[in-house]
């Protein structure tokens, strides 16, 4: 163990990672800083910069990113009461009265200070919570495989936006998008239609750098031009002394507990996260009353809980390969580019990037407290750029990380056409996260479903034999049955 | 969105369901998988049993959708513009290489979303276009396409 530990750290003191940490950081925070761009898109368009980094420099700057974005967030919710990225958008509900009053830089200081503790103390569950994952999935056959990929499905396409059909079919897409090519286990040819480069299937990043990030940029084509927001000016950072800390640790602790928690879950992700923590705070808070206006509680608690997130959300994608949301799909994409293969062998097989990976986690909050605290006036100021221009980089780089993966025009066609994709499904409220989960867990569900079939010579019922696949199953009836209750009872609640 | 559109749009989504759903009946995959309990369409009729099933849940529900009068706030000139614009430039890049067609579409989409200070303009997507192809062509050793008209 001892010589895994200072493998990783070795890993991890490569100056190269080092910095990658700091400019991934930064380009997370502006990225998550500036509204509508969030965490999948700043991952996604980090992509092609993962092809020639090597693993572990690779994994410190997406994990950077994703750090620093969901951090970013409450810089334009706190100064122009716009949230950067959902996640942030409950951390507007006390962090701009506070800057309305003047304390800008209070806001800021404990935004930045809730969103590291946060962070830290998810690198501590992901520390501790993954490698027990991973050694109780080393159990898992095909057919509890099988019922986790349907649970996380069914999960995503439950709580995403819009209705429950949407967020299935969603899943279904994708899953199918990923039946196109070669057969798994025999070779065959499905779905090509005779077109030479189909043969090998799609390769899965220029359809998610299409359906995220290019897809961005057509509805940001299609939507009126709006007036620039109004920005709050603000001198500097005040981070919170020990005085005012005093009495909130409380709720430091629990949001980031909740966070957590929700984190690990499929499909939740840390817009649910932040707003639950807010609530509990509100119902908690002895200084619920003031929550609303301009109270720090309502900024440590969402900000503490969706970082909380990010290394929760770590947990089932690393030790089981099933990511948790988008940005773990996307990242778990690169992560296969550069020959690590996410799940049950990953720990068993290379522990050392493994930790290396926490040890870069907890390293990125670091750098972003340092960075947040030296430059966050420089940060703001990227809320000044106009759209225009910056949408012009999210269209080369989406070019640049779907050439890069094989050098191949025609994944360049793939983008595209994943970009109207994308664009008409969110045009009707038909969720994307599904989408890409579905890719990149197809061929793994299928492999399952198929090998437990086999197994089973052909019949289902064996798979409601196995413990575990059943309550897999029975949970995933219930992500399906909730929501649909749930509707109907606020219809009749509402007559 | 109003209803018509949403009526269309799930009525598309049933239609291209059906049509890959009957593709998977057609001769060449008769063979596949002669003498296993699962042959290779299974796995993709099962998902397209489920996209039929939800696409007609989807468009019973955007029937039955109260009609919405709200005015279509939406532009298609410029993401239409936007979309042409990339495939022009993919379809052109095996000839004039990136750099050949990355100013010109860092151009166009500055322009398309509404930025209209020329000269910077020019300038920003010139230079965007250089810079990135300085950066993963030689800085980072990612070969792109180049220039084969001469």
């Amino acid at each position: 163990m001892i010589d895994i530990l200072s493998e990783s750290f070795w890993l991890v003191l490569d100056p190269l990672v080092f910095a990658t940490l700091v400019i991934g950081t930064a380009f997370g925070i502006v990225a998550g800083a500036l509204p509508g761009l969030g965490s999948v898109i700043a991952v996604t368009i980090c992509l092609p910069f993962t092809y020639s980094l090597g693993q572990v420099p690779s994994i410190a700057l997406l994990l950077a990113v994703y750090c620093g974005s969901v951090y970013g967030g409450s810089i334009s919710a706190i100064l122009i009461n716009t949230p950067g990225t959902p996640q942030a958008a409950a951390t507007t509900l006390d962090g701009y009265p506070m800057a309305v009053k003047g304390n800008a830089d209070k806001a800021l200081g404990w935004a930045t200070f809730a969103s590291v503790f946060g962070g830290v103390f998810s690198c501590l569950v992901l520390i501790f919570a993954a490698p027990q994952l991973a050694a109780l999935a080393l159990n898992f056959g095909p057919i509890e495989i099988c019922a986790l990929i349907v649970l996380a499905l069914t999960c995503i396409a439950s709580v995403s936006r819009g209705s429950l059909a949407k967020g299935l079919l969603a899943g279904i897409i994708g899953l199918f998008v990923a039946v196109i090519g070669s057969d798994p286990l025999t070779g065959d040819m499905r779905y090509t239609f005779d077109i030479f480069a189909l043969s090998a299937g799609f390769d899965v990043i220029p359809v998610v750098v299409g359906l995220f990030a290019l897809s961005e940029v057509f509805v940001r084509a299609s939507e009126p031009q709006k007036a620039q927001a109004r920005i709050i000016r603000y001198t500097g950072m005040i981070l919170p002394g020990l005085k005012a800390l005093k009495g909130r640790w409380s709720v430091l602790l629990k949001s980031s507990g909740l966070g957590s928690v929700i984190g690990v879950l499929p499909g939740t992700g840390a817009a649910t996260a932040a707003f639950i923590a807010y609530a509990e705070t509100k119902r908690s808070s002895p200084r619920k009353d003031e929550m609303g206006n301009g109270e720090a509680d309502g900024i440590i608690a969402p900000e503490s809980a969706n970082n909380a997130v990010t290394g929760s959300a770590l947990v089932p994608a690393l030790a089981l390969g099933i990511p948790g949301d988008a940005v773990t799909a996307v990242m778990l994409t690169a992560l296969v580019v550069n020959g690590v293969t996410p799940g049950v062998r990953l720990m068993a097989d290379n522990p050392q990037i493994v930790y290396a990976a926490f040890m870069a986690l907890f390293l990125a909050n670091l750098v972003m407290f340092v960075l947040a605290f030296a430059s966050a006036r420089i940060f703001a100021l990227v809320l000044r750029l106009p759209e225009a221009l910056l949408m012009m980089s999210v269209i080369l780089l989406s070019i640049l990380g779907s050439y890069g993966v094989r050098g191949n025009v025609f994944d360049l066609y793939v983008m595209l056409a994943a970009g109207v994709l994308g664009f008409l499904l969110r045009l009707f409220g038909v969720p994307l996260a599904p989408v890409v989960i579905g890719l990149v867990l197809g061929p793994k569900f299928e492999v399952s479903l198929r090998q437990g079939l086999i197994l089973t010579d052909g019949s289902f019922w064996p798979f409601l034999s196995s413990p575990l696949a059943l309550v897999l199953f029975a949970a995933a009836g219930v992500a399906i049955a909730w929501p649909l209750y749930a509707e109907r009872s606020s219809k009749g609640q509402a007559k | 969105m109003n209803r018509t559109p949403n009526i269309i749009f799930a009525l598309a989504l049933l239609l291209l369901g059906g049509a890959l759903f009957a593709h998977s009946f057609a001769a060449r995959y008769a063979a596949m998988g002669i003498g296993s309990p699962v042959n290779p369409v299974f796995f993709p009729r099962i998902l397209l049993g489920l996209w039929i099933l939800l696409g007609v849940v989807i468009l019973i529900k955007a029937i039955r959708s109260p009609v919405n009068f709200k005015e279509n706030t939406h532009r298609w000139q410029e993401p239409l513009g936007m979309i042409a614009a990339v495939a022009v430039s993919i379809w052109a890049m095996r000839w004039l290489g990136y750099i050949g067609v990355a100013g010109p579409l860092a151009f166009a989409c500055g322009w398309l979303l509404g930025y209209r200070r020329l000269v910077i303009l020019i300038a920003i997507a010139a230079l965007s276009a250089i810079f990135t192809w300085w950066l993963f062509d030689q800085a980072l050793g990612i070969p792109l396409p180049r220039w084969r008209l001469t």
